[in-house]
């Protein structure tokens, strides 16, 4: 009992400490980084480094982050959910090849499809813009699995009784099946909210231009890549902790908002047997 | 009557995601295919082979070899999150849940966030890794060091979701169970090794084919900590291909590594989401 306890706090621990860092670095004076050896923790804390991040356009970043994600977030769990829902209720014996199908396009390595989809968007005229960075990655077909089969779960009589009162599919959908299925939304819309901040690559390639820019890219590109931020020859540490954190704050926001919909890993289980 | 009607609301109902699927992942996949076997730059390709002889360059090999380095460091932190999902079991609800919750805050910091802190943390003579280990190790410079550190970068985040999911499924174990193990003799790791490990293989396997995974297509950190140097020894497969299309240029050659990327992880793929097709 008390090694299990010990053990699991020195495993908090080592995976707190960089989060530590990240704030008291924040707060430091940027010249205290070049002392001989660094201090751990100022002794003279203070919001300048957060200063020099207002010339850049954080707010815009901010939102565009917030248009990708939850742009993202809508269409890839709402194209999931219909899909299972015409599988499992419309479409018949069919719908189990359709399922393998599509979602055995999940097996493809996103590397593959990197450059051809960046060929794509660019033909499209979709380059800098936020719904090119939103549109290739919707759906995230390998999600298709587990929704199908949470949605065979849902009783059939439901739909019957919603068809005989004169319910056509689509009031079925929003009446019947959307509060029926409210943790697989829950699950499928964290999921999309987490890859989004996941698509790094993606978006350093799309979307160049500054305006278009989100949180994670332009924090980690342009901030901790501009020479001019350095000091003497050193980069800044203090800034960088100072933009990790800002880019950190959304997801955390996200993840003390909507708590306890971050346990329903449990879906993956059904993919996982 | 019903039927047909039925299945036509169907499948106008799966086309949104049946089209995007087609768009966005079928078609780049053939794309892709197609582009390895032609030649020339952006714009103006013309069918050839040549690509495919520039793809097994040196460079290639020192990527599969540093992607094989990176698969091979995230497997002992599928190790912790176990130990850590064992050492939960039995202990209070509400230590577990803060403990859950502490491994939980790097996930919310992984990619961009967690790589600036670590690069920070890293540098050799003003990083605090250093001086507080009383080394001075070149953690990103020494390139039989920096596989491990970028890593580390990497799997601390992947620990938080891992965690849920097993425990999920250790929850589902009555502790009657474990009471009668003991009454019949059965000692602490007995019981984990009868018990708990057997019930938690599916899992198991389920993370040590996303570490596989991992490994070959470690990017964000990559990016940022070391371009995937020193000498390659951080180049991975995703990087490489990033690296030849986007920097190098070389559009074809870059789509058909890709293409052996593809054929080389999609064993590890299958082995992930095998179950899919006896469940559905």
């Amino acid at each position: 009992m008390k090694y299990k306890v010990a053990f699991l706090l020195i495993i908090s621990a080592i995976c707190l400490i960089p989060l530590v860092f990240m704030v008291a670095g924040s707060v430091k004076p940027p010249l205290e980084n070049l002392l001989i050896p660094p201090t751990l923790i100022t002794a003279n804390p203070t919001l300048e480094n957060y200063q020099s991040l207002l010339k850049y356009p954080i707010g815009l970043w901010l939102l565009n982050t917030m248009i990708v994600s939850g742009g993202f977030t809508v269409l890839n769990v709402l194209f999931i959910l219909l899909f299972a829902f015409g599988v499992v209720f419309r479409i018949g014996p069919r719908g189990r090849l359709l399922t393998l199908c599509c979602v055995a396009a999940g097996f493809l390595n996103p590397s593959l499809l990197l450059i051809p989809r960046y060929l794509l968007i660019r033909s499209m005229g979709l380059f800098n813009t936020r719904l090119g960075m939103i549109l290739p990655f919707v759906p995230i077909v390998i999600m298709g699995a587990p929704a199908v089969l949470y949605m065979r779960t849902i009783p059939r009589y439901l739909l019957d009784a919603a068809e005989i009162d004169g319910a056509g599919p689509l009031k079925q959908f929003f009446s019947v099946i959307m509060p029926s299925v409210r943790p697989l939304a829950a699950y499928l819309g964290i999921q999309s909210v987490m890859r989004v901040y996941d698509m790094f690559l993606w978006q350093v390639l799309i979307a160049p231009a500054h305006k278009v820019k989100t949180l994670p890219v332009g924090m980690g590109i342009v901030v901790s890549g501009n020479l001019e931020e350095r000091i003497m020859s050193f980069p800044n540490f203090s800034l960088n902790m100072a933009s990790a954190f800002v880019t950190f704050l959304p997801m955390l926001a996200i993840f003390l908002l909507f708590r306890r919909y971050f346990k329903t890993e449990a879906f993956h289980q059904g993919v996982m047997r | 009557m019903r039927s047909t009607r039925t299945r036509l609301t169907g499948w106008l109902l799966v086309a949104p995601f049946c089209l995007c699927t087609l768009l966005f992942y079928v078609y780049p996949a053939l794309r892709g295919l197609s582009l390895s076997f032609a030649d020339g730059w952006i714009g103006e390709f013309k069918p050839s082979l040549a690509a495919w002889g520039r793809v097994f360059s040196p460079n290639f090999w020192k990527s599969v070899l540093a992607s094989g380095r990176f698969s091979l460091y995230m497997l002992p932190f599928t190790g912790i999150a176990v130990a850590v999902v064992v050492g939960m079991q039995h202990l209070p609800k509400g230590f577990c849940t803060g403990v859950q919750t502490a491994l939980y805050l790097p996930t919310l910091a992984a990619g961009v966030s967690m790589s600036l802190v670590w690069k920070t943390l890293f540098h050799p003579s003003k990083g605090l890794l250093n001086l507080i280990l009383g080394t001075e190790t070149l953690w990103l410079a020494d390139p039989a060091i920096a596989p491990i550190s970028i890593t580390v970068v990497q799997a601390i985040p992947t620990l938080g979701p891992l965690i849920y999911l097993m425990s999920t499924f250790t929850a589902q174990i009555p502790d009657t169970l474990y009471e009668q193990a003991r009454l019949d003799g059965c000692g602490f790791w007995r019981s984990v090794f009868r018990i708990t490990l057997p019930i938690l293989t599916p899992v198991i396997l389920f993370a040590v084919a996303s570490a596989l995974m991992t490994g070959s297509t470690m990017f964000a950190p990559v990016m940022l900590l070391t371009g995937g140097g020193p000498a390659h020894a951080t180049s991975s497969l995703t990087w490489l291909i990033y690296e030849t299309a986007f920097i190098g240029g070389d559009l074809p050659r870059a789509a058909g590594t890709s293409i052996i990327h593809t054929i080389a992880t999609l064993p590890i793929m299958v082995m992930l989401y095998r179950s899919i097709w006896r469940e559905i």
